[in-house]
């Protein structure tokens, strides 16, 4: 008997767990896309609403692809929704560092902080920032919206309406697009989409070089326009407030930074590595093209082996001026202190200062980037310095970093 | 069920017949129980049960104007223009109400004074104060201006809003502004059985063009006189934007220059400042700064407000200052005046700003911003303008 009635509660523990067990069973569809095509969006448009360009859409939005409209003809879904597209960051980091982190629900770029199915790894490189989406004729709308964190299908009726952008673009099967929100013309407030199709996942890069690429994406006008036009942005750079002229040669030196007798950090120029010509920056909005990467060593230190911290003065310089000999322009390493306004203002010098150690995505007037390097903890190495593919884009007085990164392995602590 | 259990289940079952009251029995039947309710649980689904039950306290635009001592005068107001009976119907209304203040600003202290007033215009006037629909401070997009809503005249207002908290313990700020008139938080989103009710501090004023405003003011009188004079009254006719910073006759009579004295001046021996100060060739209200805030820059004319160069004269810039209250001002772009305003003026008060036109807005101001003999075209400055 006493057997039974073990037997028993053993047959209600069995059903019991059973039911546990079913009803914990959940069945995960997931999200595939047919043929896809990866597309990573920025909005370029930096300006902030004054009283002087009131009329002009806050550029703020929220994008569509293949929308799907109601009976009155406004935008209630499709393909992918990007909602609150911000302005973006001045660095556009390797991995998805927005995922997760930030309580905000602005996001600088897309895909960014949305949850759609991301792009593989591509020959190494990581490609977590870029969203796929099915390849062919696809429609971009671009809705300007308010900046507010209400999504847009809970706006009032009347600010769903306001279409800031309407085009079609053809995206080929399997291959990487950056597209960029772009002003075409300071004058005219003419604005665009431009879309790069992107080589590097296709380039025989070096596993022991950096690559860096420059654009000019500034929009017609915006060098010749009046000073007073070119307001500063907070969050930006401000060595480039007024522009480039459309040709500019580009010279990097690296700096090495070193512990003297004093105990005193000097920053040092590398002397054969100072001033190194890394091609030309052109502006050119129409045709986009992938620039020629320029690569430099990433200069490991001695004992070490697998750091560096090395970082790269970047300087324009219209053609003609040998930042070797001219002696007007601050001289690398040195770097402006404080809130310096640019002393050329006629585009014919600008530069950047890629030095990890001193960015802070916080600071206002910025002048210091990440560099062209990452160190990231890898391995049992930390840090461990990467070589990466960056590209800096110039944008009207502005300019962003994009850094893409290979898979590399994981930390072991 | 599993077919397993089933048989196991039967093993027990069997024997029980035979005993009257057995122990395990209750206990199985109690585990069975237990297990059959979690399948009664699993079944159920959680439907929502608070009920919504709209409230039916909320009085109608009509009653509630009527019912409150501060909006009198809005009160008598409808009722000579027989907008009371409308405002009961179902709407739904927007109302932005102007205080009993604003109509004394305006001269109007007593209900009666609406009486002598032409009831057809002032009935205009009153549906220019509302929107056939509902719009809460929540529906206009935070930090904007310029949010254009049609009203029940037919015309758009302009309707801004700040919405702003600088840190945990600081207030709300959370200020509507319409055509420049402002609803503060505490009379802000009044809802009403047909609509809602924003309590504003200024009687929203319309005028089909600039030329209207200003001609139906006799204190403008000499500045119409001067613009006349120097070719730029035309453009306060045409459908292009313009905000007119307009001296009063006294800012005249202040620097004593008279109606004489414009009808004799020589347009062409002054630089075009000497009345496109007062002009500026785009549209806001003053409520427009408030909201957007001072322009990046240090200093006292550094940081203005609002500063941009003067149509055909462009060495000289046109601005507000960052102080408050707000002054216009005038300043010279050049070192080594860049600093130092020429003249400084005052705005008038709130009730004479913010005059809303199809093509522009005219804020009073009450003093001159440029002497004629300091447009004076010399020989050296001719060659300076652009």
């Amino acid at each position: 008997m006493k057997h039974k009635n073990l037997n028993c509660s053993l047959f209600a523990v069995i059903a019991l767990s059973f039911v546990f067990c079913v009803a914990s069973c959940k069945k995960t569809e997931y999200r595939t896309v047919e043929d896809p095509a990866y597309i990573r969006v920025f909005n370029n448009l930096t300006y902030t609403l004054t009283l002087d360009n009131k009329e002009e859409a806050q550029p703020f939005f929220c994008m569509f692809i293949d929308p799907e409209f109601d009976a009155s003809g406004k935008p209630i879904g499709g393909l992918a929704i990007g909602d609150f597209l911000d302005k973006r960051n001045i660095y556009a980091a390797p991995n998805a560092a927005h995922a997760g982190l930030s309580t905000s629900k602005y996001n600088p770029e897309y895909p960014g902080k949305e949850l759609v199915p991301t792009a593989p790894i591509l020959n190494g490189f990581d490609l977590t920032n870029w969203a796929q989406v099915s390849a062919g004729k696809r429609r971009f709308l671009f809705m300007a919206r308010p900046i507010s964190s209400v999504p847009f299908a809970k706006l009032p009726d009347e600010q769903q309406r306001k279409v800031f952008l309407d085009t079609i673009i053809d995206l080929s099967s399997r291959e990487v697009y950056t597209l960029h929100i772009l002003q075409k013309d300071f004058k005219t407030k003419e604005n665009g989409l431009y879309v790069r199709q992107e080589t590097f996942h296709k380039q025989a890069f070096s596993d022991t070089l950096t690559y860096v690429n420059f654009y000019n994406l500034s929009a017609k006008g915006f060098l010749q326009a009046d000073l007073s036009q070119k307001l500063p942005v907070p969050g930006t750079t401000r060595s480039l407030r007024y522009g480039l002229l459309d040709t500019m040669n580009i010279f990097i030196t690296h700096i090495q930074p070193s512990v003297n007798a004093a105990g005193a950090t000097v920053q040092q120029r590398i002397p054969n590595f100072s001033y190194q010509y890394a091609g030309q920056i052109l502006r050119k909005i129409d045709a986009p093209k992938v620039t020629p990467y320029y690569g430099f060593p990433i200069f490991l230190q001695d004992k070490n082996k697998v750091y560096s911290n090395t970082w790269q003065y970047i300087q324009f310089f219209a053609p003609a001026i040998d930042p070797r000999t001219a002696g007007s322009y601050l001289e690398p390493p040195l770097v402006p202190g404080g809130l310096t306004e640019p002393a050329v203002k006629d585009g014919t010098f600008g530069y950047m200062l890629m030095d990890h150690a001193q960015y802070s995505p916080s600071n206002y007037l910025n002048t210091f980037f990440p560099g062209l390097t990452v160190n990231v903890h890898s391995g049992t190495a930390n840090p461990r310095t990467f070589g990466v593919v960056n590209s800096i884009e110039v944008v009207n007085g502005h300019a962003f970093l994009t850094t893409v990164q290979r898979k590399y392995p994981q930390p072991i602590y | 069920m599993r077919p397993d259990i089933l048989a196991m289940r039967c093993n027990v079952l069997v024997p029980l017949k035979k005993r009257a009251v057995p122990f395990f029995w209750t206990k199985t039947t109690l585990l069975l129980a237990l297990f059959f309710n979690l399948f009664f649980f699993c079944a159920c689904s959680n439907k929502d049960l608070d009920v919504y039950v709209e409230s039916d306290k909320y009085s109608n635009a009509a009653d509630f104007i009527g019912n409150n001592y501060n909006l009198t005068l809005f009160y008598a107001a409808l009722q000579q223009a027989d907008l009371l009976d409308l405002l009961k119907e179902e709407g739904p209304y927007t109302l932005f109400a102007p205080t009993n203040k604003a109509f004394n600003d305006l001269g109007i202290v007593r209900a009666s004074d609406f009486a002598s007033m032409k009831q057809d215009s002032l009935r205009q006037l009153l549906l220019y104060h509302m929107l056939p629909r509902r719009l809460y401070t929540s529906d206009v997009p935070p930090n904007t201006i310029d949010n254009k809503y049609v009203n029940m005249m037919e015309k758009e207002l302009f309707i801004g809003y700040k919405t702003q908290k600088v840190c945990a313990e600081c207030n709300l700020i959370s200020d509507l502004y319409v055509n420049g008139s402002k609803s503060v938080l505490a009379t802000q989103n009044i809802v009403l059985a047909n609509g809602v009710l924003h309590v504003v501090d200024k009687v929203l004023k319309y005028n089909p063009t600039i030329q209207d405003v200003l001609t139906s003011k006799p204190e403008y009188s000499l500045f119409i006189a001067l613009l006349k004079r120097m070719d730029d009254w035309e453009r306060l006719g045409e459908p292009v934007n313009t905000t007119v910073f307009a001296p009063d006759n006294e800012a005249f009579k202040k620097a004593g220059i008279t109606a004489n004295d414009i009808a004799h001046l020589d347009p062409s021996k002054y630089g075009k400042r000497l009345s496109r100060a007062y002009l500026l060739y785009n549209h806001f209200f003053l409520s427009d700064m408030a909201i957007y805030g001072q322009l990046p820059g240090s200093g006292y004319y550094g940081s203005p407000y609002y500063r941009a160069r003067i149509v055909g004269d462009e060495l000289y810039y046109f601005g507000i200052s960052s102080n408050t209250p707000m002054e216009p001002f005038i300043i010279h772009s050049q070192a080594p005046e860049a600093n130092t305003p020429l003249q400084i003026s005052k705005f008038q008060p709130s009730y004479q700003t913010d005059y809303k036109a199809d093509n522009g807005v005219v804020h009073g101001i009450n003093t001159l911003l440029v002497l004629p003999e300091e447009a004076l075209i010399k020989e050296s400055t001719k060659t300076n303008q652009r």
